[in-house]
């Protein structure tokens, strides 16, 4: 049985996911607007009504990995000085 | 049989409306309705709680130990993975316990402070007997089983404990009706069940000599589910009335006279979300069901407040959580819900004021950028752009509200700087020096009593800083109390007089320590449950809350009560290095911006738990 489903959808700010939306189903939010939400049937029915694109966890993966492999190369220019100010993006596995 | 007036002392008003301060248990007709109408009616209810601070991948949350009730358990042990952790719960979140001596799958009985673990399987598979008791911080062995087993139901005390059924090799073709009972030092064997099972539920706070388990399953292999519900008086096994809904690995709670059941295996294949009643007769199928339909869970609490941990199925971070509550209120838990979005998406900028009046200033946008001369203003439902900094505040940090708020320090590229600016509501003006130039320091209390400590110094560029300096509202004045340990991007919170350093980047690395800070000299505190730099904090040193933060990018929060920290619901988006209303409690806060893995303008509200009067309802005939 799956335990999540994976899509992409634009945080449109309040009211994207509500008080009540996190009661009712497991809710993370990722780079590339990536979403793993809760396999159940708010869960399912929550990224319908926000216009979202289901996608494998396959291709979630791949969306992330994209912003933060670009997000990682964009520090690795930065100064020496710079770089002792910010931390380098880690990787981030998707649940 | 005793009328209305004479248990209530009243008479059922006649009424064109319902009352505006009916209290509880009061009836009356509405006659503009039409309806007998009753305030306070009782009401089962599931809700979401906090999740536990272990990570499922690494130490599972099935097949554990549960003890105590609803405001006061532990959860210890567990699969799949293999585990020993404990961890108690207040009633609000998680903080850890001590380790047990083994890595195990066990069932038990006892309270939060005095409970036993009996039998199970310890890593990596061994079916055992082994005893273990809690004194609420460490474990010791105590004697074994009579009978190696596990799968057995717990009920009783530390000195006056109980545990039935169970399977020697943990197959349903084995399981038996043994039953042993406790007394705080030696097992002895007692009547024996009167159907052999495995995975019972038990009613978590029944004594020793007035027990309750129901359901289980027993042979053919892999196991059929039953329903058979029995009662012990400390001598003998009684059945009584079955479950409606046959199943296994379920969660009980009450006594032998009112309990629950709920969740559990219904095969295979697939879990049940159903509760039902125990009256002391008779089960009867509530309408309050899990959130989603789990097995696995230990027994904790009353019938009236009960506690659901665990469960594979789903699997979720840091395991899944309900709490069952029977009441006249309506309890709704703590989350964070999305706000609306930044303007500007930016990290390590200095966030100030209040969830409905809060303030992002500056930040990296990315360094260099003109983010980090931006100000917005979030009234609770939007952002607005205001007047820019006076001067770049960029790897910053400041306290306040949205009306007086100050920030300090940062970072010019190059440089470090030890400029404070002061901000009106409307307008940024620059005010007094900082004595040491740092950036990513930990600021806090109010704009003219302010706090700022640690952070990385200019020479060279980075280095860990643990000097205090205080602010008067024009002035800095470098003080006496360092940091025991020296760090930057460190998180503070609280006031001038007391407030607390959280986590940080020292030398070699991020740390878990916090301090408190009285004033004038800083102490050691309980650590934070992990290292991590980079959080949102708010509050105040005995309700703080902290969220967030980096290795990597967390969504977990923590609330602190000047003494320990305990898990809080998490955000929905993990992330480091954000802004963060910390003028707001533990109860009301904001995170906005921040990095998870890319720049976000993503904003997140918590509101902490809030119980609300359910509304007066009809008296039906049905």
């Amino acid at each position: 049985m799956a335990l999540f489903i994976y899509g992409t959808a634009t945080n449109t700010g309040k009211g994207f996911f509500t008080h009540q939306d996190r009661q009712n189903f497991y809710l993370s939010g990722h780079p590339a607007n990536v979403w793993v939400i809760g396999y159940n049937e708010k869960g399912a029915r929550w990224l319908a009504e926000k216009n979202g694109v289901e996608k494998t966890k396959t291709e979630a993966q791949a969306l992330v990995t994209a912003e933060v492999t670009a997000a990682q190369e964009a520090w690795d220019l930065l100064s020496d000085e710079q770089k002792t100010i910010s931390s380098r993006p880690t990787d981030i596995t998707l649940p | 049989m005793a009328g209305y007036n004479e248990i209530r002392g009243l008479r059922v008003k006649y009424l064109s409306a319902d009352p505006s301060n009916a209290e509880d248990g009061q009836v009356w007709y509405n006659s503009t309705t039409g309806n007998l109408r009753v305030e306070g009616i009782g009401v089962g209810a599931w809700s979401s709680g906090s999740a536990m601070i272990r990570n499922t991948s690494t130490a599972g949350a099935n097949h554990a130990l549960g003890a105590g009730i609803q405001t006061a358990a532990i959860y210890a042990g567990g699969y799949s993975p293999y585990t020993n952790k404990t961890e108690h719960y207040n009633g609000t979140g998680w903080s850890s316990g001590g380790n047990m001596n083994l890595t195990r799958i066990t069932t038990g009985f006892g309270t939060e402070t005095a409970a036993v673990a009996a039998g199970g399987i310890t890593f990596p598979g061994t079916v055992g007997g082994q005893v273990e008791e809690y004194d609420g911080s460490s474990w010791t062995t105590g004697n074994a089983l009579g009978t190696a087993r596990p799968y057995g139901s717990g009920s009783g005390t530390l000195t006056a404990g109980l545990y039935a059924g169970g399977s020697p090799n943990a197959s349903a073709a084995t399981s038996v009706t043994n039953s042993e009972e406790y007394n705080g030092t030696n097992w002895s064997e007692g009547n024996d069940l009167n159907t052999a099972r495995r995975f019972l539920g038990s009613a978590a706070t029944a004594p020793q000599t007035a027990a309750l388990v129901f359901g289980g399953d027993n042979a053919p292999a892999p196991g059929t589910v039953r329903s058979f519900t029995e009662t012990y008086d400390g001598t003998s096994w009684t059945e009584v009335g079955d479950l409606n809904t046959a199943r296994r690995n379920m969660g009980g709670a009450g006594n032998q006279t009112s309990a629950l059941a709920f969740g559990g295996s219904l095969g295979p294949p697939g879990n049940s979300n159903a509760t039902e009643n125990w009256d002391g007769s008779s089960w009867s199928t509530s309408p309050a069901t899990l959130a989603n339909a789990r097995d696995s869970q230990p027994s904790i609490g009353t019938s009236t407040a009960a506690l659901f941990v665990g469960g594979p199925n789903p699997a979720f971070p840091g395991g899944w959580v309900e709490e069952y509550n029977f009441s006249t209120s309506t309890v709704t838990t703590a989350a964070w819900a999305s706000g609306e979005n930044l303007n500007t998406s930016r990290s390590y900028m200095a966030g100030m004021g209040t969830q409905t009046a809060a303030l992002a200033a500056g930040g990296s946008n990315p360094t260099p950028a003109p983010g980090r001369l931006f100000t917005e203003e979030y009234n609770g439902d939007s952002w607005t752009t205001v007047n820019n900094l006076a001067a770049i505040g960029d790897n910053w940090s400041g306290c306040g509200t949205q009306t007086a708020a100050m920030g300090c320090g940062g970072y010019l590229s190059p440089g470090v700087s030890t400029a404070t600016q002061l901000y009106d509501g409307t307008n940024w003006t620059t005010s007094g020096t900082l004595n040491t130039a740092r950036y990513n320091s930990g600021t806090f209390g109010v704009q003219t009593s302010a706090v700022t400590v640690g952070g990385g110094g200019a020479s060279p560029v980075g280095v860990r800083l643990n000097s205090t300096e205080h602010f008067n509202g024009s002035a800095w004045t470098a003080v006496g109390g360092t940091l025991n340990t020296a760090r930057r991007v460190v998180n503070c919170f609280g006031t001038q007089t007391a407030g607390v350093a959280v986590g940080g980047n020292a030398n070699p690395g991020i740390v878990a320590n916090v301090e408190e800070y009285n004033g004038s000299s800083w102490t050691n505190a309980t650590a934070y449950p992990s290292a991590k730099n980079g959080m949102g904090v708010s509050g105040t040193l005995t309700a703080g809350l902290s969220f967030g933060g980096s290795p990597g990018f967390t969504a977990e929060t923590f609330g602190y009560d000047g003494t320990s920290w305990s898990t809080r619901p998490a955000m929905a988006t993990a992330r480091a290095f954000m802004g963060a209303a910390n003028a707001g409690s533990n109860v009301s806060t904001a995170a906005f911006g921040g990095y998870t893995g890319a720049l976000t303008a993503a904003t997140e509200e918590f509101t902490g738990e809030t119980t609300t009067v359910n509304p007066a309802r009809n008296i039906t005939t049905s």
